[in-house]
Parts: C-alpha cells; structure tokens; sequence
C-alpha cells in the first residue's frame, strides 16, 4: 500500500504557496505596456498597408520584365560581325577582280565608289581595310599603261 | 484518505465573487469588439491582464527578461490571430494558452540549441551557485522543477492567482473535476519532496 505523505504537511506546504507567489510576485515594469502596444501598432500598421503588397507585386513585374529585355538583347543575334566579317572579303575579293580588270579599276578610282566600298557601313573597321586597297590600287597603276589609267 | 484540508479549502472557494463573473463578462465585451478592429479595446484587455500574464510567465521562467519578451510575444500573437478566437470561451483561456505555448517552443528550441552546442564546460561561479540555491529553497522553484506543466499551471492558478476551482478549469480549459486530480497529485509530489519541517 503506497504510503501516502501526512496531512499535516498540506497546510503548510499550501500556505507556502500563497505567500511566496504574493511575496515574491514581480514589479511590473513600467515601460513595459508602452513596448508592448509599440509592438502591437507595428504589427497592425503591416496589415493596413496595402500599396505595400501592390508595390510588391509591380516590383516583381517590372523586374521581370528589365529581365526579359536584358535577355533579349543579348541574345538577339548582331549583325555587325556578320557584315564585319563580309567586308574584308568583299574588298579582298574587289582587290583581286580590280586587278585583273581594266574597266572595273577605272570605276573604283571614282570617289562614289570608293567610298561606298570603305565607308559603308562601319568607318572605322574598314579604315586599315581602305588603307591596304589604295595600297593595292597604286601597285596596279604602276604595271599599268599610262593611257589607261587616265581614261 | 482524502485529506480534510483539501476539501475545506476547495468548498471555501467554490462560489467565487461576482466581481469576477463581471470582469470576465467586460473581458468578453473587450475581446469582441477587439476581434471587430477596436484597437483601444485590446489596449484595454492588455491592460488588464499584462499584471497577471507577466506573474504567470515569470514564475515559469524565473528570468524578467525572457518574461518580458514571451508577455510581448503573447499579446502580439493575439491581436495577430484575434480573428480565430472564439467567444464562446473566456479570452483569458485562450491568451494564457497562447502564453503557455510560447514558453514552452522556448525551452525546446533552447534544449535543442544546448544540445547542439554542448561541449562539457559548465558556467558555475561561486555566484551563479549562490543564486541557484537560493531560488531552489522557494516552493514555486521546486515545484517548476518537479510538476508537469499542466500540474504547476494548476497549482499557478489556484494558489498564486487565487482562483477557485471553477476559474483555474475555465483558464485551463479543463472540467473542474481534471483540476481537481492535477492539484492533488501537484500537492502529493510536493509535500513527498519537501521537508515537513521545512518552514521559514
């Protein structure tokens, strides 16, 4: 049979509760309710603002949005190599025809031409490019008669 | 054998005071009207209860700060969920809920953190040691470390928010007659560990 502890000791033990709670009760402090309703007024202030939420959702929008363009443009496949790298050829394969053909040299001399060869369309790519053709061009004149040249 | 002191001192208080009948009636009117977006209402019903809330938390802490912190987190977390609470209960039963549960996802996290970090030094000085042997000789200290915690909430209520029967199982959210078996075996675990003869 369990032994159960005296009675006596109840009384006591209850009036020990009782007075250690009231006697050891803590002060409230009196900061303490402003920190709270402090607290409080922040939490009700996340919830009334609603632009908040909208200025997150158009954010997210516009990001997106920047971020597609950025994409795109680097992506979207540029021309100038192409024309870049179609230029020298052209004018290589023009050195080499003009070379071998008397009336096409006589049209190259004239300014339209040249500078539709050299200046269209990036100036400052074909430039070294103009340089070697007048290069080749003065060579050619020079094995040439000098009829022709002038006609 | 059931002792005579019990039953004495729980029929003494049986038919508690109105008064507390009408604080729970205003307490009710404030909390509905808080659930309705009055916002002096639920200044009011901190008012009321921060006191009791903030006893509450510290004789389950034994540390000012944590209370201090938990009280705040008790009554943020109320008014951010005031929306699920139900009237059909006292709003004290439901806020000490709140307060209950926030202590004890405390001390979890802190026994999880302490478990993770241990490494065998123990923080003792001769004050600390001090400190800890004079909390140890308060009953509450004893009974905080020996109770369960739905048995030292019980003895809380009774016996440190002098409640009646009644009043601690309405906070508790319990039948009179739980209550009844938590304080008896609160008092049979502490009247076996305390000294009979130990009194001040």
């Amino acid at each position: 049979m369990k032994e159960e502890p005296h009675p006596s000791a109840w009384p006591d033990i209850e009036a020990r509760l009782r007075d250690e709670a009231k006697r050891d009760a803590p002060e409230f402090p009196p900061f303490l309710h402003r920190r709270i309703m402090a607290a409080i007024h922040a939490e009700a202030d996340k919830h009334t603002r609603p632009t908040a939420g909208l200025a997150n959702v158009w954010r997210w929008v516009l990001a997106g949005g920047l971020a597609s363009i950025a994409l795109a443009l680097a992506l979207w496949p540029s021309p100038a190599p192409q024309r870049l790298s179609d230029a020298p050829q052209k004018v290589s394969e023009w050195i080499v025809l003009v070379a071998n053909s008397d009336e096409q040299m006589a049209s190259l001399i004239t300014d339209r031409v040249l500078n539709d060869m050299v200046n269209n369309p990036y100036q400052q790519q074909l430039d070294s490019l103009g340089n070697e053709l007048e290069n080749a061009l003065d060579f050619t004149l020079r094995m040439m008669p000098i009829e022709l040249a002038l006609r | 054998m059931a002792a005579p002191t019990q039953g004495q001192a729980d029929s003494s208080r049986e038919f508690g005071p109105t008064e507390r009948d009408t604080a729970r009636a205003e307490e009710l009117a404030l909390a509905i009207a808080a659930k309705k977006g009055c916002m002096e209402s639920f200044e009011q019903l901190v008012a009321r209860l921060e006191g009791r809330l903030y006893a509450f938390l510290y004789q389950k802490t034994s540390n000012h700060h944590l209370a201090q912190d938990l009280l705040q987190s008790t009554f943020v977390t109320a008014y951010r969920k005031l929306h699920r609470y139900n009237p059909q209960y006292a709003f004290t039963t439901w806020i000490y809920t709140i307060a209950s549960r926030l202590a004890i996802n405390h001390f979890r996290r802190k026994r999880l953190l302490e478990s993770e970090h241990a490494d065998g030094v123990t923080d003792t000085t001769p004050s600390s040691e001090l400190i800890a042997s004079e909390k140890a000789e308060s009953v509450w200290s004893r009974a905080r470390a020996l109770l369960t915690g739905n048995q030292f909430a019980a003895l809380w209520h009774f016996y440190g928010e002098d409640r009646n029967l009644a009043e601690t199982a309405d906070v508790m959210n319990k039948s009179v007659g739980s209550v009844k078996v938590l304080l008896h075996r609160a008092r049979l675990k502490l009247a076996e560990l305390l000294p009979t003869n130990d009194t001040h």
